[in-house]
């Protein structure tokens, strides 16, 4: 297999269907990439010739007097076969198909054929039927998705309507994509390469998957991958109706649905498998950012029962069961109040200002116990929760981060507390769920 | 004559015969041969030798038919545990024959498995799938006859180590039941464990085989028997 550093690292590219129309996805693409400030050679290639954006066109790709290592086609369903024939002939090194109407719509007949052409040439592929690629680290926006942010996460996908809904929340919570991948019905490059070929580029600290399915054989694969990698990776699954075989001799064949057996596997990988986007989000940002914890102990601080219940159940669900306060840091708690709870959850009551955040979070990051401080709060009227993320912010810094801390800010001005708490490389999970787990996550990929 | 050698004549033999599954006594023995423990027990051919051999081992036992022509023995009245004594255990013969004439008339009779019955106790399952995408896949679960029912299991891929055995067996959400619970001996995760790597290992080896259950599994403290096993081939 050739590797992927033409497709990632190209230092050529050609736009097969280079259009001078603004809206056009020939034009769009140029000015994609020619905006991400892409530092290699680019040729734009139309019949009818000319300049688009100050590039000139190229009549045919025969006629560039170029390597070319990433072709990007952006021509309609019928000219993919002799495009790729083409550019196989050309000495093309990769391509990027993004036309629809393969095996998608029951023309695996067509696809069939382009895998074909596709192994005859050896031209490493992404797509058809896809959104196209990002790679911030060679300032590479190959794709017509909402162009994100340059940030630490990678986000291979096999549905590119997905990375739309990805892409919004990422923008919402001022997350960057290093690396996005949208594969559509990847015919060539698959998920594992990927993370193999990226395995030692520090500036992707997390990959996130969405992934529907996966071809024959790539699931053992994909387990290599995963359990040699350096990164977390954060999985969210779809299409898990697919059930065992019905017709089976043995329980054990009626019993291995498709989902059951992925989920279970990419946890024995190593690979934290969510049931969301938001959460495939939410975990992922965390992975990259939080301080591990070296234990399991987990402790909630909270102002408020019913959303400190709430943590607590959905900790159990997966396990996780909290412990109560050790008798040595009770005693340290004494500045608090009676009627406040020291136990675990700490609560604070509607009365928890800032001062005793602060206090309480001092306390429990100048001590042993816990290993992970999970902070909620939810403000009643007469407290600002902005003071409440400052003073998180402010204790977690003077500390230099040196255990794991999960916020859950709900309620009024959440968003906005959210903002302080970022700056401390804090995480901010949407739900409980997320909050949840993002710490099993963590707890997970503790080595005892 | 090594066990591996057995083992492949085993596989070797059913597929001559046209066989897509091992019989339960061609299963147990390749079991045995991976140090899964399953029952003592013997293959005879009439009552006078199921006789004779109930006398070495003693009561309580279990008898079934051996049929190449029936898989799921259970439906045909195939098999009768509990079996006491000699005057039982001769009317379980009589029995097994009249089901079998009147439940699955064409069948030929092989012979009869004859085996220790074993205090029924927590039942599990340890099982292998062989999926398109992952290849050979083990499954873990509370076992019986409602184990599709409850699908409380755990997977994970073929061949696996003894502390990746040890999470599948706590994943599970009937776990209690072997820590202990209401006054049932705690099971000895180990031995369990064992059993799950060695049906990996089984896996990795002998491509071959397409499924395994060994279902149930009766699990005590210390101890735990597949008191069923069943093989399929490719």
């Amino acid at each position: 297999m050739k590797s992927l550093d033409s497709l990632f690292r190209p230092r050529s590219i050609a736009i097969l269907g280079a259009s001078h129309k603004p809206g056009k996805v020939g034009f769009e693409l140029v000015k994609n990439i020619v905006e991400a400030g892409f530092q290699g050679r680019i040729y734009p290639i139309n019949p009818k010739g000319g300049e688009i954006l100050g590039y000139k066109v190229y009549r045919t790709l025969h006629e560039v007097e170029d390597d070319i290592d990433l072709l990007l086609i952006a021509l309609p369903t019928k000219y993919i076969l002799e495009s790729i024939e083409e550019a196989g002939k050309k000495g093309v090194k990769s391509a990027v198909i993004y036309a629809a109407g393969f095996a998608e719509i029951g023309r695996e007949d067509l696809q069939n054929e382009l895998v074909k052409l596709v192994k005859k040439y050896g031209i490493r592929v992404i797509g058809p039927n896809c959104a196209g690629i990002i790679y911030w680290g060679s300032r590479l926006n190959a794709s017509f998705s909402p162009v994100s942010r340059d940030g630490f996460l990678g986000l291979l996908s096999q549905s590119g309507a997905m990375t739309a809904v990805i892409s919004e929340y990422l923008e919402f919570k001022e997350l960057g994509l290093r690396l996005l991948v949208s594969y559509g019905n990847r015919i060539d490059v698959k998920d594992h390469e990927i993370i193999e070929y990226f395995n030692y580029s520090d500036d992707i600290r997390t990959f996130m998957i969405y992934i529907e399915g996966l071809d024959e054989g790539d699931g053992r694969r994909l387990y290599k991958a995963i359990r040699n990698s350096l990164k977390p990776i954060v999985i969210f699954k779809t299409g898990r109706g697919e059930s065992g075989s019905r017709a089976a001799y043995s329980h054990t064949a009626a019993l291995a649905g498709r989902y059951n057996v992925f989920r279970d596997i990419m946890f024995q990988a190593g690979a934290y498998v969510v049931d969301e986007y938001y959460e495939l989000v939410d975990v992922a940002e965390a992975l990259s950012i939080v301080t591990p914890p070296r234990g399991k102990e987990v402790a909630i601080v909270t102002n408020s029962g019913g959303p400190a219940v709430t943590a607590t159940d959905k900790l159990e669900e997966l396990g996780i069961s909290l412990h109560t306060t050790p008798p040595d840091i009770v005693d340290k708690l004494d500045f608090l109040q009676p009627y406040m709870n020291k136990g675990n959850p700490i609560d604070l009551t509607a009365d928890g200002n800032e001062d005793y955040y602060r206090k309480v979070l001092e306390t429990l990051l100048e001590n042993r116990w816990p290993d992970i401080i999970y902070v909620i709060h939810v403000p009643p009227t007469f407290i600002n929760p902005i003071k409440i993320a400052e003073a998180v912010r402010d204790v977690y810094l003077e500390h230099n981060r040196k255990k794991t801390l999960i916020p859950l800010f709900l309620g009024r001005d959440r968003w906005r507390a959210y903002k302080v708490i970022r700056e401390a490389g804090l995480p901010t999970p949407l739900t409980h769920i997320s909050a949840a787990k993002t710490i099993h996550a963590l707890i997970r990929r503790v080595k005892i | 004559m090594n066990g591996d050698e057995d083992v492949t004549e085993i596989f070797k033999k059913a597929i001559n015969e046209g066989r897509k599954w091992l019989l339960e006594p061609e299963a147990k023995y390749i079991c045995k041969q991976y140090n899964i423990p399953v029952p003592e027990g013997m293959v005879v051919k009439n009552v006078d030798e199921a006789v004779k051999y109930a006398r070495e081992i003693g009561y309580p036992l279990v008898l079934k038919i051996v049929s190449k022509d029936i898989i799921h023995k259970t439906d045909v009245g195939g098999v009768i545990t509990n079996i006491v004594d000699e005057y039982s255990l001769r009317r379980a013969f009589n029995s097994i024959i009249n089901n079998i004439r009147l439940n699955a008339p064409s069948a030929h009779i092989d012979g009869f498995l004859i085996e220790k019955m074993y205090e029924p106790s927590i039942e599990l399952i340890v099982g292998m799938n062989r999926d398109t995408q992952f290849g050979p896949v083990v499954m873990f679960g509370v076992g019986g006859v409602f184990v599709e029912v409850y699908q409380d299991t755990s997977f994970r891929l073929a061949p696996l180590d003894r502390q990746e055995a040890i999470e599948m067996i706590r994943e599970i959400k009937g776990f209690k039941l072997l820590t202990g619970y209401r006054g049932l001996k705690p099971v000895n995760l180990d031995i369990i464990a064992d059993i799950i790597v060695k049906v990996g290992d089984l896996a990795v080896k002998y491509a071959v085989i397409k499924e395994i259950d060994l279902n149930p599994i009766f699990a005590y403290g210390d101890r735990a028997v597949a008191v069923d096993a069943r093989i399929i081939l490719a």
